[in-house]
């Protein structure tokens, strides 16, 4: 067995000063540049224990003790010699978790292991003794006690210490919000962390960016000039507070927010797996966004996708509402197993419904119980016994013809409103309650002990005896199930929801694993904020607007995104909020946003799937099926993406390359990424590439055709602010440079235009010179991020 | 970057004649997507800053000292029949057409015959081939001549026993999606080595498999990692071309004009992502060269093209095995060439031969000029397929073929790092089990990662709230294949 002594080996104790130097050097930095001693002592409880028991304790704990050393608790880790109390230079432990990533010595040896402050943290600690408190008892998981409020610091005006606007294009600042109101509490929590980390708040962003920021966060469209400029007219407190409630009230605002549930949901066109067929589920996606602008409750939002079809007098609505179960992907291959294809959907649906409502990876439980969190695998198929009860999804047409598997499952007809009385849609229907049984090892070949549907019993307790309107539950059904999850009693479920909402809008969640909240996670890095918000949601009503209201018109969120080096080097990734949020725009959003500049969306709202072009051959044969991609009729391809089918086996390659998911699982999250494929497509994908000659066309039929005229108007509508002197000078050169470029050349250029007919010679310049100015817009850095 | 001297951004490479070369992982620092360097350095990045510099992506290793730079995986889509061309079963051939006896098909599940299917003996002859004495079938003449070089593993078994699962299982370690194909893996583990082109390229003859775009995704990993496809017909990758009337010119016009205002928009914000973006558009302008070059065969020699039996501007598994050479030529990490048409529940005594002429020849071409140009010493090639197929006739048909076997079927590698004249594993007299040294689909993968340099069990990334590896929880290296 390896000594833990002889770890030290010959471990360089210059590499290791050197480390803590850089360590000190890079952190507790004021914005101003001045060193800001960092001497307390860490927290145990909150802030070192977490730690320990995040990184170390699967090997190094009560289960195992690899290398023979422990360090859960203050004797064995003192045995283990490898914490050197007041000395960490001397602290092996230290050295290791400060390793570079591949170092052979690194700890933990598996994973990202810890970020700077962690290192930083435990650092701390073990010069400041390495103490361990004798009545420390480990505490239950944060994320399993209920959220509370505790009493908000008086922070004063939340702009107090913001130094001199720094606005864009010479605006103005804009008024003070000093106001008390729920969203100055958001400002006081994230205020009183700044000055810890060195921080000062931004000023306020520009009225321009700001409209610019408000538009995509809650319709996912950039604002009209005329929206731009009423605001940048009058930017007061009352002027924002209208637009706010304007934009909320949007029908717009449900397909912006639809996006982000449908990727929860994994909504999709299509079977996923070699039998890629379509299928008709888009009324769901309807039902989605309708729920959402109609500011469903979300306790209600959740029980009529999860058992609507059990409510009592459920209604079509209802009905729709649970095909966010039947989104789960289906195995109708010939020759699958239809029973094999049942329990994958059922696995799916329990994996899909844990991570949603309750931020947490159940799916380790499926074939043991799980290492860090307190979930068995018994208790994992209790809950899966809950969806043990419905239809067959997948099945054989003639019993001995394996190639004759077809795909089944309760469909409703869609009558008016929901549709035109022959479409249907995939629905949830109860048939008989199976006998669910613990599968050994995750397989369902090998069923062991039988068990009942229940609950996890770390949480609040199941309820089945309901005293709402709707009557009793007979029994632990999905009705119960649906309602336990948003049970007031449930501390995640209100918790996980606003952290992804918070998360939407400033691209890092105040708990940065949103899929996690388990002992394996990020604890928030606001928990008092956190839980504020958690139980105003639920105070409130479950309103999600509620709740978007008072985010959006918090300080917090109006800071400018705009930041100086030191605050950048301080806090790269803004997790302190020291400004406004500043990220690239969804692959829905750069779509719809671009064809809003074009002035070509349709905003034609739901209905069945549209197909915009894409290049041929794509949707092809596939396991002995042809599958033809129709390009829709007039119009219709360019309505918002959130209609462009998806067809997982095939996806919308134009989405994808924006970090879409192709919604074969649940994404919570998805990536943020920047390749060239992303500019190939801006560049020529037909579609945006039909958006700029559009705008070219436009240009050349106008007569007031004085080109800075038209270039600042483009700009205006791409930045929502107007350009500079030196930003129209580079634009109206491209475009004379164009112009001459093209008159007169050899080779053919473009000779007319879909909408604007033949073009003669003259035109034939201007239009190329217009097409190439709309094209470097539409692909400009500052058009594709939300400012 | 505060100091940015507009004068930079002028003359006729506008801002990318000045840009660093960048490989196609390194343009990507300040956002999510960053390959091996985002690996080494996380938020580490001011914690150890110079180890980190000192690691570029391409250079150096990850866990040990690697064997393979790169790779050639060629999947037959549908499942060859390994009974057919590396399983010699001389019990099977005599007892051909008898019905199998029912202790072989109990506890078994297969996907379209009965259990009381007839015996079905392989048609065509063995052979010793080379100084290993490697066996191969009779359908496979010119991969003889090159058997020597080949370490075929006979015992390999999977999950998955229909085409899409098991084509997800044995490229993503999971039979459903959501998971990142072993080709995200290598690239977010290693980087690229080319400025110019994906670090993982997908090249297909025929239609792709049941899974779909799927293979290739990066799942969770950051998007930069998904395999691009290299189109043979049409635009090479997808909008390449410059839409018509808009010449290279114009373009070019665009993209200094473009670079200029966004260098601006930088003085003002500081957002670091705008010198990442500007990288982008100059990378998509070179690709928009160098693509169409690299797909053109027309610069090789007739000799090549001969050898290879390519077809210029046709979409052929020959044409890929020649691109797959220029790929990996020009640094490209991963190479995966998808092959249609391998699943012959029927008329297999036509189909099977008609698909093997297809890849016989191009294959054998391949590893030799690998050889030949000192490049097979350090690229690993892989021909595998997502299971295999069984030693019962399937008599549904007009005329008979074999149905889906997860049990036992065959892979083989070669190159960089892997001992040639191998055979590993072996199945019983009738080809449905392994009797000696199975080789599950998480070892296949945890060996090609270990011949890239890379610990499958040290190679993870965080999402779900766990940390995910290609192997799950299982994979053991093939050590009995390596040289």
């Amino acid at each position: 067995m390896l000594s833990v002594r002889g770890w030290l080996g010959n471990c360089g104790l210059r590499e290791f000063l050197c480390l803590v130097g850089i360590l000190w050097a890079g952190f507790g930095r004021s914005a101003s540049g001045t060193e800001v001693p960092s001497v307390e002592e860490p927290d145990f409880a909150g802030d070192v224990y977490p730690l320990l028991q995040r990184f170390c304790f699967e090997c190094h704990g009560r289960d195992r003790d690899e290398a023979g050393l422990r360090l859960d608790s203050a004797a064995e880790l003192m045995a283990g010699g490898v914490v050197q109390p007041e000395s960490a230079e001397e602290s092996e432990l230290i050295r290791r978790i400060g390793l570079p990533v591949g170092h052979a010595d690194r700890m933990p040896p598996v994973g990202e292991g810890l970020d700077r402050e962690q290192v930083v943290t435990l650092t701390r600690w073990v010069d400041r003794g390495a103490n361990w408190p004798e009545s420390f008892e480990a505490p239950p998981h944060w994320a399993y006690q209920p959220p509370r409020r505790v009493p908000i610091p008086d922070a004063g005006d939340p702009f107090a210490s913001a130094g001199a606007s720094t606005s864009v294009g010479g605006h103005e600042e804009m008024g003070r919000i000093g106001v008390e109101s729920p969203s100055s509490a958001i400002d006081r929590w994230v205020r009183q962390r700044l000055p810890e980390q060195g921080l000062q708040p931004a000023s306020p962003a520009a009225p321009e960016s700001l409209v610019r920021r408000l538009h995509f966060d809650l319709i996912g469209l950039p604002p009209s000039p005329a929206a731009v400029a009423r605001f940048v007219a009058d930017p007061s407190e009352a002027a924002y507070q209208r637009l706010v409630d304007g934009l909320l009230a949007n029908p717009q605002f449900g397909e912006r927010w639809a996006r982000h549930w449908l990727d929860l949901a994994r909504y999709a066109d299509s079977h996923g797996f070699q039998r890629d067929d379509l299928r008709d589920l888009w009324a769901y996606r309807d039902w989605v966004i309708r729920a959402i602008n109609e500011d469903m409750p979300f306790d209600r939002f959740t029980i009529e996708q999860l058992a609507g079809d059990l409510l009592p007098g459920a209604g079509p609505s209802e009905r729709i509402a649970t095909g966010f179960h039947r989104c789960a992907p289906t195995n109708v291959e010939a020759g699958s197993i239809p029973e094999e294809t049942r329990v994958m959907q059922l696995i799916d649906r329990v994996n899909t419904t844990a991570t949603v409502w309750l931020g947490t990876t159940l799916q380790c439980a499926q074939c043991h119980d799980h290492k860090y969190d307190p979930f068995g695998i018994e208790e994992y198929y209790r809950l899966l016994a809950f969806f043990n009860t419905t239809e067959i999804e997948a099945d054989l047409t003639s019993p001995d013809k394996p190639s004759s598997i077809a795909f089944r499952g309760p469909r409703l007809v869609l009558d008016p409103p929901f549709g035109d009385g022959q479409a249907t849609t995939l629905v949830m229907a109860e048939a008989e309650r199976r006998p669910t049984r613990i599968f050994e090892r995750g397989d369902y070949r090998n069923p062991g002990e039988l068990v009942e549907p229940g609950t996890p019993r770390v949480l609040h307790p199941l309820r089945t005896e309901v005293t709402e309107a709707g009557g009793p539950s007979p029994d632990a059904d999905r009705l119960a199930l649906a309602r336990w999850l948003v049970d007031p009693a449930n501390p995640l479920v209100a918790r996980v929801i606003v952290n992804r909402w918070w998360g939407e809008l400033f691209g890092r969640p105040l708990v940065n694993t949103p899929e996690d909240f388990g002992a394996q996670g990020d604890r928030p890095t606001h928990p008092e904020l956190l839980d504020d918000l958690a139980i105003g949601f639920v105070e409130g009503g479950w309103s999600m607007k509620r709740v978007l209201r008072r985010i959006v018109t918090s300080a917090t969120y109006r800071q400018s995104s705009l930041s100086d080096e030191e605050g950048l080097r301080a806090d790269p990734d803004n997790r302190w909020l020291s400004r406004g949020p500043r990220f690239r725009l969804d692959a829905e959003m750069i779509r719809d946003n671009a064809l809003a500049i074009a002035g070509s969306l349709d905003h034609e709202m739901f209905g069945p799937p549209i197909r915009p072009p894409q290049p041929a051959g794509l949707w092809t044969k596939v396991g002995g099926e042809r599958y033809d991609y129709q390009v829709s009729e007039a119009g219709h391809p360019y309505r918002r993406g959130i209609y462009i089918v998806i067809k997982r086996g095939s996806p919308y390659p134009s989405l994808i390359n924006f970090d879409a998911p192709n919604r074969l699982d649940c994404t919570v999250r998805r990536g943020r990424t920047a390749t060239p494929l992303q500019a190939l497509t801006l560049l020529n994908d037909p579609v945006f590439v039909g958006l700029a000659r559009a705008m070219a066309a436009q240009a050349v039929a106008r007569s007031d055709g004085e080109p800075t005229r038209i270039i600042e108007e483009w700009f205006l509508r791409c930045t929502a602010r107007p350009p500079t002197e030196s930003e129209r000078e580079v634009l109206v050169d491209l475009f004379e440079a164009q112009r001459q470029a093209a008159t007169g050349r050899a080779e053919p250029g473009i000779e007319s235009d879909e909408t604007f007919g033949p073009l003669d010679a003259k035109q034939r310049a201007d239009y190329s010179a217009w097409y190439s100015v709309a094209t470097t817009l539409l692909n400009l850095h500052e058009t594709v991020v939300k400012p | 970057m505060s100091e940015v001297d507009s004068q930079q951004v002028d003359g006729p490479m506008g801002g990318g004649e000045r840009l660093p070369r960048r490989d196609w992982c390194q343009g990507l620092i300040g956002l999510s997507g960053l390959a091996a360097w985002e690996l080494l350095t996380r938020d580490h990045r001011v914690a150890w800053g110079a180890e980190a510099a000192s690691i570029e992506p391409g250079e150096g290793h990850l866990h040990h000292p690697a064997t393979a730079k790169r790779v050639i995986y060629l999947h037959m889509i549908g499942a060859p029949s390994q009974l057919d061309l590396f399983d010699e079963k001389p019990e099977l051939v005599k007892r051909h057409g008898e019905p199998c006896p029912e202790e072989i098909t109990k506890g078994r599940d297969f996907a379209f015959i009965g259990k009381t299917s007839k015996l079905g003996g392989s048609p065509w002859r063995f052979a010793q081939h080379g100084e290993s004495g490697q066996v191969l079938s009779e359908l496979l003449p010119h991969l003889a001549g090159v058997a020597d070089r080949l370490a075929v593993i006979r015992s390999m078994h999977t999950e998955e026993i229909n085409h899409a699962p098991a084509q997800m299982f044995l490229h993503s370690g999971f039979g459903r999606g959501g998971r990142p194909s072993l080709g995200s893996w290598v690239t977010y583990g290693l980087g690229s080595e080319n400025a110019d082109l994906p670090a993982y390229v997908v090249l297909l003859s025929g239609p792709p498999g049941g899974a779909g775009t799927s293979l290739w995704t990066n799942g969770f990993l950051p998007g930069v990692h998904q395999g691009v496809p290299f189109r043979s017909q049409g635009d090479a990758v997808l909008f390449l071309t410059n839409p018509q009337g808009h010449s290279e010119g114009d373009r070019r016009r665009v993209l200094d004009a473009l670079g200029r205002l966004n260098r601006l928009h930088e003085r003002v914000s500081l957002d670091p992502e705008v010198e990442t973006r500007i990288s982008q558009y100059e990378m998509a302008f070179r690709m928009q060269a160098s693509v169409p070059e690299l797909m053109s065969l027309e610069g090789e020699t007739k000799r090549t093209q001969e050898d290879y039996g390519v077809t210029p501007g046709k979409v052929s598994f020959a044409n890929n095995c020649l691109l797959a050479r220029r790929l990996v030529e020009r640094g490209v990490r991963l190479v995966e060439l998808f092959d249609a048409d391998w699943d012959h529940h029927g008329s297999i005594e036509t189909r099977l031969p008609s698909k093997c002429r297809d890849i016989d020849r191009p294959i054998a071409a391949l590893l030799r000029d690998l050889e030949q140009r000192g490049l097979l010493e350090d690229t690993l090639v892989v021909w595998a397929s997502e299971f295999g197929r069984t030693p019962l006739s399937q008599a549904d048909r007009a005329a008979p073929g074999r149905d889906h076997h997860k049990d036992a079927f065959a892979v083989w590698l070669a190159g960089g790092g892997v001992r040639g004249g191998v055979s590993h594993g072996k199945t019983d007299d009738f080809g449905m089990d392994i009797v000696e040294s199975p080789v599950h689909v998480h070892d296949l993968n945890a060996t090609i990662l270990h011949l890239l340099g890379i610990d499958h069990e040290r190679l993870t990334y965080r999402s779900q709230g766990r940390e995910f590896r290609l192997t799950d929880v299982h994979g053991r290296v093939v050590r009995e294949v390596l040289r």
